[in-house]
């Protein structure tokens, strides 16, 4: 209840703080579930047996559960806390809305409990941070919505005149956020828990791309960047270096940072000028990303001292530290001829961990060290457990970085090798450069093991911190009311744009549409320009099928399809992509890892029986191979149910299917599934792998890159 | 392909409407930002995070 002091124009407030404790707590819970998974799968990379034989816990499935959930549950939550926290102090008022604020809380919380029953069951849409089915994509849009209604109408009751930088940096992350996801999520229903994405190949590519890339940028660290503009000054206790380069920082970020998606794909059949824009722009990054981290560094200036000593600031200083490493290292490796090392190695996921852990654990535990004492009104309980869990993240991902550095290196430079008396691969066989960095898988796994037990170190700091606490009452406040209209009309030029976030919010959107308009609109036009093969054919029922199980199997985590125009690549896998052979994906599965071998080829080159063995067991196959062993593909009996409505949906987005292949489609994929089982039936399978799962798989792995084959012949 | 695709996309004035909208924000914004007296305000702004509200 608010009551106005009438004689100075103060008014008694209190903020809504059980809210943020509430996403403080899920943060730690979260946080520790995406650690654990973290920690499972790089422990299945070092040693297959991990995966248990058990569907649910094979690494094409948890791998994405881990994403998600280290971006959008414990990162999310922790995103959500500060900018609750921040929010209501940088305004001076209480949230807009309680029960907004609380079905905030618990809709987000639903959805990361959905996300991880479906996403180890198999129910992915096969894009990268994107895998969650098709009403859940729903229920996260609704739930942002409610957090932008509840974010723009305590903007809208402030009663600070001027908006601080942190929250310019929150409003691009909301309207970037909706815009990234509504886009990407765009797919046609096939049932509750399938659908297809309305776009395919090099365009689906681009969009996938494009979110996945800011989803870094406007998810990862638009957000924890306005964190930072606030809680450095705070726990540092003086202000930030140079609120004037904070303005530049922002508007100079939000408008590059959209473009660089495209560095993503490099090396691909996408055109040539768009990866030239990406990496142009991706080298542009370093000039406002680095504005920001001195920013946030020489805002520490005079209190070096307290950084030794004093928790809060070590985390936030080290993580600040980290963002500029990270965001060096990042348009690093989109200058083409360091990606052409680096990419679908584990340098990437080594780089993409130095902003997650480096970047975001660290400042969300540096602001929860901040925030915990004083939204449970006690003291934290061990500064010595917090500078032991200090070292032991630091360390664990020293250990991390370092040894996927030395991976990704090692095994970018062994599938480049060409012997120069040959002319041939040196190191032929795939199987070869994986084995040569398995130790680095271990010192990974430990690595890995050392950041999640730090974080299990901090959880109980906080749990003992929180059981120091008292009776918690809600906290009066006297405010003074500065955000008058007499005061708003005498301001001027961007000093006035300040004060009205609906026109701040709108030219945010602009800054960040530009980007993303120049940068897809052409790829909708893209008939215009790209040559078109006729021999590229749609999938067989059949096939489609298989398609299906190679997304729900999470296959594109370890599995590229995409073969660069490179002479290694060339020697190693055959004739480069074209465009064009995915133009019936939908959604494109390119990949961006190669744990094992690109497949964009693999069509024709093994009898059906080489897949059959390699699926049950791939040790047979190949004697030191890491991947998981499928068992359950024999056994699992093949799904025609919605075969025909596929095919209708398929159809539907421009798929060239005739209306006799739609309505034999059943029968079509029987007839094929026989020819293949009868020739492994032959080769002594028992009979009832007919209607299995793995006859699918095999139609769909044996047409991979073979449209074009079929071209080259005739050429020749 | 490519090179076919690079020779036949018309649409390169996109990249150069991009570049100058950019640089056109960046040059204004870092104009606006060190205009002759604004000191006091950003320092003033600088210190919000400051403002003391418990009485």
């Amino acid at each position: 209840m608010n009551t106005e002091i009438e004689s100075a124009n103060l008014i008694e407030i209190s903020y809504d703080d059980k809210v943020v404790r509430a996403f403080t707590i899920a943060t730690l819970v979260w946080g520790a579930v995406a650690m654990l998974l973290g920690v499972l799968i790089a422990f299945q990379l070092a040693d297959f047996g991990f995966n248990f034989n058990l569907p649910w816990l094979t690494f094409g499935r948890l791998r994405p559960l881990h994403t998600n959930a280290a971006i959008f549950a414990f990162v999310g939550n922790g995103m959500f806390a500060g900018v609750y926290y921040s929010l209501q102090r940088l305004l001076k008022t209480r949230l807009f809305n309680d029960k907004l604020s609380w079905i905030h809380f618990w809709g987000w919380q639903v959805i990361i409990v959905m996300a991880a029953i479906t996403l180890p069951l198999g129910f992915s849409q096969g894009k990268e941070y994107a895998e969650l089915v098709w009403p859940i994509d729903i229920a996260i849009t609704l739930i942002w919505v409610v957090f932008a209604v509840n974010f723009f109408g305590t903007l809208k009751i402030r009663r600070e005149k001027h908006i601080y930088v942190a929250i310019w940096f929150y409003i691009a992350t909301i309207i970037t956020v909706a815009l990234l996801h509504i886009v990407n999520s765009i797919s046609i229903p096939v049932s509750l828990m399938e659908s297809y994405s309305f776009f395919a190949g090099a365009q689906d590519a681009l969009v996938q791309w494009w979110y996945g890339h800011n989803a870094v940028a406007f998810f990862l660290t638009t957000p924890m960047l306005g964190i930072m503009y606030y809680f450095v000054p705070k726990a540092a206790d003086r202000p930030v270096y140079s609120y004037r380069l904070s303005v530049i920082h922002f508007w100079s970020l939000v408008f590059i940072y959209i473009w660089a998606g495209p560095h993503h794909l490099l090396y691909t059949a996408l055109p040539e000028w768009i990866q030239t824009l990406g990496v142009a722009f991706s080298i542009a990054l370093w000039a406002p990303s680095w504005g920001g981290m001195i920013n946030g560094l020489l805002t520490l200036r005079g209190k070096w001292d307290k950084v030794r000593t004093d928790p809060i600031l070590k985390f936030l200083a080290t993580a600040v530290t980290f963002y500029g490493m990270a965001t060096f290292e990042g348009p690093l490796l989109a200058v083409k001829s360091v990606n052409s090392i680096g990419h679908y190695t584990d340098w990437i996921v080594g780089h993409v961990h130095s902003g997650t852990i480096g970047w975001n654990y660290m400042l969300i535990s540096g602001m929860l060290y901040y925030m915990i004492p004083k939204l449970w009104k006690t003291e934290i309980y061990s500064i010595k457990i917090a500078n032991m869990q200090f070292w032991t993240a630091t360390f664990g991902l020293l250990l991390y970085i370092i040894s996927m550095w030395v991976a990704g290196i090692t095994q970018g430079m062994m599938w480049m090798a060409i012997s120069p008396e040959s002319g041939t691969l040196v190191y032929p066989h795939f199987i070869e450069t994986v084995t040569r960095i398995i130790p680095m898988y271990w010192v990974r796994a430990i690595g890995g093991t050392l950041v999640f037990s730090s974080f299990l170190m901090m959880i109980y700091n906080f749990y003992k911190t929180i059981t120091l606490s008292k009776k918690l009452e809600d906290e009066k406040h006297l405010v003074r009311n500065t955000f008058t209209k007499k005061n708003i009309e005498s301001d001027k030029g961007h000093r006035k744009l300040e004060g009205f976030p609906a026109i701040f919010s709108v030219l945010t959107a602009l800054a960040v549409l530009v980007g993303t308009i120049i940068e897809i609109a052409p790829t909708f036009l893209s008939h215009n320009f790209i040559e078109k093969k006729s021999e590229i054919t749609p999938y067989t029922p059949l096939e489609l099928l298989g398609r299906d199980i190679y997304i729900k199997e999470g296959c594109y985590t370890c599995h590229s399809q995409m073969i660069r125009p490179m002479v290694s690549e060339k020697l190693r896998y055959g004739e480069p992509s074209h465009i064009s052979e995915s133009m019936y994906d939908h959604p494109f599965q390119w990949g961006s890892k190669r744990t094992g071998p690109d497949l964009a080829r693999v069509g024709g080159k093994y009898p059906h029986m080489w897949h059959y063995k390699h699926m049950i067991n791939p040790r047979q196959i190949t004697p030191d191979s890491i991947m998981p062993n499928y068992p359950w593909l024999i056994t699992n009996k093949l799904a025609y149910k919605n075969l025909v409505k596929k095919i209708k949906v398929m159809k539907a987005l421009g798929v060239p299917y005739e209306k006799e292949e739609i309505e034999n489609a059943v029968s079509l994929a029987k007839e094929q599934a026989d020819e293949i089982s009868q020739e492994l039936i032959d080769a002594g399978v028992p009979e009832k792998i007919k209607d299995k799962e793995m006859i699918a798989l095999i139609s769909y792995l044996q047409k991979l890159g073979t449209d074009l084959e079929v071209e080259d012949e005739e050429e020749e | 392909m490519k090179s076919v695709a690079f020779t036949n996309f018309t649409m390169i004035y996109l990249p150069v409407i991009g570049l100058f909208l950019f640089l056109t924000i960046f040059i204004g914004v870092c104009i606006w930002v060190f205009r002759n007296n604004s000191n006091n305000f950003y320092k003033e702004m600088s210190m919000i995070p400051f403002r003391k509200d418990k009485l």
